[in-house]
C-alpha cells in the first residue's frame, strides 16, 4: 500500500488511528502489529511469510545468542543469523544479478531465477541485521517479547522505504512511549508536507523525466533540465518517504531518526553523504566500516575499507552494475577529498563548492537512472552538447515554460530557508500565534490538494520501493 | 493561538476529515458512469482469495477508491486550477486552453502510425479496387494545427509527404487551408458541420460531384452539449450547441446500420440522451452504415473509409449519391468487406483525421 494513495490516506489509516487510540495501551503494539501486517499484505501477499519468517529467525537467533552469550556457541548462532538473513536478502535480490554475469563471463546458460522482488526487504532486513548484530555486541538487551520485535521490524510507517529504524531507537518506546497532541499534531504536519512534496513536486518532476527519455527532440537544455529534475525528484521522493515514515511515527508515539538533512546544500561530497539517507550511511559506518577498523589503520587497509563500504552501498540500492558504479563513484570522490583535495575545497568559495557537489550528484543520479552504463555515457555527454547535439529548440521551452514553478519550489524547498524563515517568525510571541493559524490552514489545504491529485491520479511511482 | 491550542485544534481537525471522509465514501452510493470523463467507473471489486493473493482485488480496489472518492470531480477541478493557476502547466492531461478553446497537444507525428495506415489503405485498393475506381483521400487536421506556435505540433508536413508518397494511383484533397479554429466545438475534438460547407464544396468539386449538390442546407440547432475534452480539462466550460446541416434530401434519406440492424435517420435524435452527443452525426461509431437517397439525380454510388469526423461531412454529400456506403475499418476488418459490398464503378473517399492517422494501430 502506498502512503500516496487514497486507499491508505482515507480508508486504512483512520481505521487504524481509531483501533490505537480506543484500545488500552497493553494493545497498542498489537493494533500496530496486525495493521502492519494488513498494509504489507495489502501490497504483497505472498511474501508476507518471508517477512514474518524473517522476524521468526532474528528473534530465536537472538535469544540463543544471549542464552549462550558466555559460550563459543554465541558466535555460532550469530554467524547462523547474519547467513539467513543475507541469504534471503541475497536469493531474492541478487540472485539473477549473479546468474546473468556467470553467463555472460563464462558463457554458461544457467536459467534466471525471475524472482519477483518482495517490497522493502532491504530495508527490513536491515533493520534486523542492526537488532541481531546489536545483541551480539551487548548494544541493546535482548528482545524476549516476539509481538515487541514483530511491531519493530514491520512498523508499517517505515516498512517498505525506511528509514533504516536501529532497534536501539526504539528500543524503549515499543515497551513505553507516550501520545500528546503535539506529538500527534507535529506528526500530521510532517507527513501532509511529505506527502505534498511526494504528490506535488516529486511526480511534476518524475513526469518531466519520462518525458525527457520519451522524447526524440532532446536538446543540450533539456538534458540538463533531465539532470536536475531527476536529481530532485529522487530527493523530494525519497525524502518524502522519509517524512511521512517519520510523521506515522510521531503520530502513533515514535521518534525515528532524521534521514535526510539538505543534502543539496552540501559544499563537499563528504557532507552530502552525512545529509542523504543518513540511516543508511550511519548502518554502513556503524556495521561495516568500523568494524572494519574504520579510519584507524594503514591506508591500504582505508582504501580497502572504502572499497568494500561503497561496493556494498551501490549493490545495496540495486542488483545492477550502474548502481554499483553509482556506488564506487562515491567511494572514489570522498577518498579524493579525505587524502588532500577536501582541504582544497575549504579554500574556494562556497558558491562553488556547492555547484561542484550538485554537479557530481546529479551526474550521479543519471548514472543511478540508466539501464546501463552506455545509457548513462550518452545522457552524461548530452549535457555538453555531443553528438551534435542543438542548445535548444522548441520543445524544451515549452517543457521549460511547463515546469518553470515547480523546478523554483523544488530549488526552494531543497534548501532550509523556508524553515528558518519560520522559526525566526516563531521567535516572536505574537507573530507565533499566526504561524500557528497559519500551520493549520496551510496543513488542511495541503491536505485538500493532495486528495484532488490522489482522486485524479496518473502517476505516482515510488521510487525508492524497488530498493 | 498558543502552540497547545494549535496542537489540539490540529489533531482534531485532521483526525475529523479523515473519519467523516471514509464514513461518506463508505456510506456514498456508488456512481457507475462518469458523464464528464465518458467513462464506466470501477466499482467494489470482486472480493475472491484468488483475487487476493494475486493482488486482482486490491489493484481494483485502489481503482475503486479513486472512481468512486467522494465529490470527485470538485477535486479534479481543484486539481486543475492548481496545475493551471499555482503551477503555471501550460496543459493537463496534454490538452490546453487557446482563446477559450480546448485544444489537444497532438505530439510528436508517430511515423510508423502514418505508414501504417498509408499500407492498411493500400492493402484495400490492392484486394478491392480496380480501374472502375475513382479513388481519393483526404486528411482532416486536428485543432492543434490551427492553434498559437507556443504549443507542441507534430509535424504535419511530413505527415502530409508520407501520405503522399506511400497513397500512388489516388487523388489527394488537400483541405488544410480551408478550415480555420473556429470551425471546430471548443470543448470537442471534432469540426463543427455547420462550417464544414465550405469543405464539403472543395471536396465536392476535387471529386467532381458539386454539380450534384444543388438543394440548399438549413441550420437546425439540435442540443448543447459538453464535448469529450471538458472531462479531461476539469475546468468548468459553457455547453455549445449542436447544429446540423439539413435539407429535404437529408430529411428523406435512410441510414442502414450492420451492427445493429436497424434503419435510422442521418440525423439521429435518440443520441441527444447519449454519452457523446456527437454521435447524433449517422448514431456514432459504427462500423458499417449505408445512406440510401431515392431522391438521387443519378444513380452513383460513393464508399467512405472514415473515422468520426466523417460523420458530420458525409451527409453533405447524400444528393450527390444514391448510395454511400460508410466504413470504419477500426471497428470491421478488410477481409469482411467483400461480403457486405460491391466496390465496382464506385467512388472512393479516404478520409481520416490526423488523430487517427497518427494512432493507426486501432485501425484492423
Amino acid at each position: 500500500m502506498l502512503f500516496s494513495s487514497i486507499s491508505f490516506l482515507y480508508y486504512f489509516l483512520p481505521c487504524v488511528i481509531i483501533a490505537y487510540f480506543i484500545l488500552p495501551f497493553k494493545l497498542k503494539n498489537l493494533v500496530l502489529f496486525l495493521s502492519s501486517m494488513v498494509f504489507y499484505f495489502y501490497g504483497e501477499p505472498k511474501y508476507i511469510i518471508l517477512m514474518l519468517a524473517t522476524i521468526l529467525v532474528s528473534y530465536i537467533f537472538g535469544l540463543l545468542i544471549d542464552k549462550f552469550r558466555e559460550t563459543k556457541l554465541k558466535k555460532v548462532f550469530f554467524v547462523s543469523a547474519i547467513t539467513l538473513l543475507l541469504a534471503s536478502l541475497g536469493v531474492f535480490k541478487y540472485s539473477d544479478f549473479a546468474i546473468s554475469n556467470i553467463n555472460n563471463i563464462f558463457g554458461a546458460n544457467i536459467n534466471l531465477l525471475k524472482l519477483a522482488l518482495p517490497i522493502g526487504i532491504s530495508f527490513y532486513t536491515f533493520q534486523i541485521l542492526s537488532y541481531v548484530i546489536d545483541v551480539y555486541w551487548g548494544k541493546v538487551k535482548v528482545q524476549k517479547n516476539i509481538l515487541k520485535l514483530a511491531t519493530y521490524v514491520s512498523l508499517f510507517p517505515q516498512l517498505i522505504a525506511g528509514p533504516i529504524v536501529r532497534y536501539e531507537t526504539v528500543e524503549e518506546e515499543l515497551s513505553n512511549r507516550t501520545h500528546s497532541f503535539e506529538k500527534f499534531s507535529n506528526g500530521v504536519t510532517r507527513f501532509v508536507i511529505g506527502l505534498a512534496k511526494k504528490i506535488l513536486i516529486a511526480n511534476a518532476l518524475g513526469e518531466l523525466c519520462s518525458i525527457f527519455l520519451a522524447s526524440e527532440e532532446q536538446t543540450v537544455v533539456f538534458y540538463w533540465m533531465y539532470g536536475i529534475a531527476y536529481s530532485m525528484q529522487i530527493y523530494f521522493d525519497f525524502s518524502a518517504y522519509s517524512d511521512m515514515a517519520i510523521g506515522l511515527g510521531r503520530i502513533f508515539g515514535f521518534t525515528f531518526l532524521e534521514n535526510f538533512d539538505y543534502p543539496y546544500i552540501s559544499k563537499s561530497i563528504t557532507e552530502f553523504w552525512r545529509r542523504w539517507h543518513i540511516s543508511l550511511g550511519s548502518w554502513f559506518r556503524d556495521y561495516v566500516y568500523i568494524p572494519l577498523g574504520g579510519n584507524r589503520v594503514s591506508k591500504i587497509k582505508l582504501l580497502r575499507n572504502i572499497f568494500i563500504v561503497w561496493f556494498l552501498t551501490g549493490m545495496w540500492h540495486g542488483a545492477n552494475w550502474t548502481f554499483i558504479v553509482w556506488g564506487l563513484m562515491f567511494g572514489i570522490i570522498l577518498t579524493i577529498e579525505k587524502f588532500g583535495f577536501g582541504k582544497i575545497l575549504e579554500k574556494i568559495p562556497t558558491i562553488f563548492r556547492r555547484i561542484y557537489v550538485l554537479f557530481i550528484v546529479m551526474i550521479s543520479f543519471i548514472i543511478f537512472n540508466s539501464e546501463n552504463m552506455s545509457d548513462a555515457l550518452n545522457t552524461i555527454t548530452g549535457l555538453f552538447g555531443a553528438n551534435g547535439t542543438p542548445l535548444i529548440n522548441d520543445v524544451t521551452m515549452y517543457y521549460l515554460r511547463s515546469y518553470l514553478v515547480i523546478f523554483i519550489l523544488g530549488i526552494i524547498g531543497a534548501t532550509p530557508i523556508p524553515k528558518m524563515i519560520i522559526q525566526k517568525l516563531k521567535q516572536n510571541t505574537t507573530l507565533n500565534k499566526i504561524v500557528n493559524i497559519l500551520e493549520i490552514i496551510f496543513v488542511v489545504a495541503l491536505l485538500f490538494i493532495v486528495t484532488a491529485y490522489l482522486v485524479d491520479n496518473s502517476y505516482n511511482p515510488f521510487l525508492y520501493f524497488r530498493f | 493561538m498558543s502552540d497547545k491550542i494549535k496542537s489540539i485544534v490540529m489533531t482534531i481537525v485532521f483526525v475529523s476529515i479523515i473519519i467523516s471522509m471514509l464514513i461518506i465514501n463508505v456510506f456514498s452510493k456508488d456512481i457507475e458512469i462518469s458523464q464528464t470523463e465518458r467513462r464506466t467507473l470501477a466499482q467494489f471489486p470482486e472480493l475472491t482469495l484468488s483475487n487476493i493473493l494475486d493482488t486482482t482485488f486490491m489493484d481494483n480496489f485502489e481503482d475503486y477508491t479513486m472512481d468512486q472518492f467522494a465529490k470527485r470531480e470538485a477535486f479534479r477541478t481543484l486539481k486543475a486550477y492548481i496545475e493551471l493557476g499555482l503551477f503555471r502547466k501550460n496543459d493537463i492531461n496534454e490538452i490546453y486552453m487557446d482563446n477559450g478553446i480546448l485544444i489537444k497537444q497532438e505530439y510528436p507525428l508517430n511515423e510508423k502510425s502514418v505508414i501504417n495506415i498509408t499500407e492498411k489503405i493500400n492493402r484495400i485498393k490492392d484486394k478491392y479496387l480496380d480501374e472502375s475506381n475513382n479513388i481519393y483521400y483526404s486528411i482532416v487536421p486536428d485543432k492543434n494545427y490551427y492553434a498559437d506556435n507556443k504549443y507542441l505540433k507534430m509535424d504535419y508536413d511530413k505527415l502530409e509527404n508520407i501520405m503522399k508518397n506511400n497513397l500512388k494511383d489516388m487523388k489527394y484533397i488537400d483541405i488544410f487551408d480551408t478550415l480555420e479554429l473556429i470551425d471546430y466545438y471548443k470543448t470537442d475534438t471534432h469540426w463543427r458541420q455547420e462550417n464544414l460547407e465550405k469543405v464539403a464544396k472543395k471536396i465536392a468539386t476535387e471529386m467532381n460531384f458539386k454539380d450534384r449538390i444543388n438543394t440548399p442546407f438549413t441550420q437546425k440547432e439540435i442540443t448543447t452539449f459538453k464535448g469529450v475534452y471538458s472531462g479531461q480539462y476539469p475546468i468548468q466550460l459553457k455547453e455549445e450547441k449542436i447544429n446540423v446541416l439539413t435539407n429535404d434530401i437529408i430529411e428523406n434519406s435512410t441510414v442502414f446500420n450492420y451492427e445493429t440492424n436497424k434503419e435510422t435517420k442521418v440525423y439521429d435524435l435518440d443520441k441527444i440522451t447519449a454519452n457523446d452527443k456527437y454521435d447524433i452525426f449517422l448514431s456514432g461509431a459504427a462500423p458499417l452504415l449505408t445512406i440510401e437517397n431515392k431522391n438521387a439525380i443519378e444513380d452513383k454510388e460513393l464508399i467512405v473509409f472514415r473515422d468520426s469526423f466523417g460523420s458530420s461531412i458525409i451527409p453533405l454529400f447524400i444528393e450527390a449519391y444514391s448510395k454511400i456506403t460508410v466504413v470504419d475499418t477500426r471497428y470491421i476488418a478488410t477481409d469482411f468487406l467483400k461480403n457486405f459490398i460491391e466496390f465496382e464503378n464506385k467512388d472512393i473517399l479516404f478520409i481520416y483525421s490526423t488523430l487517427v492517422i497518427n494512432n493507426s494501430n486501432t485501425l484492423k
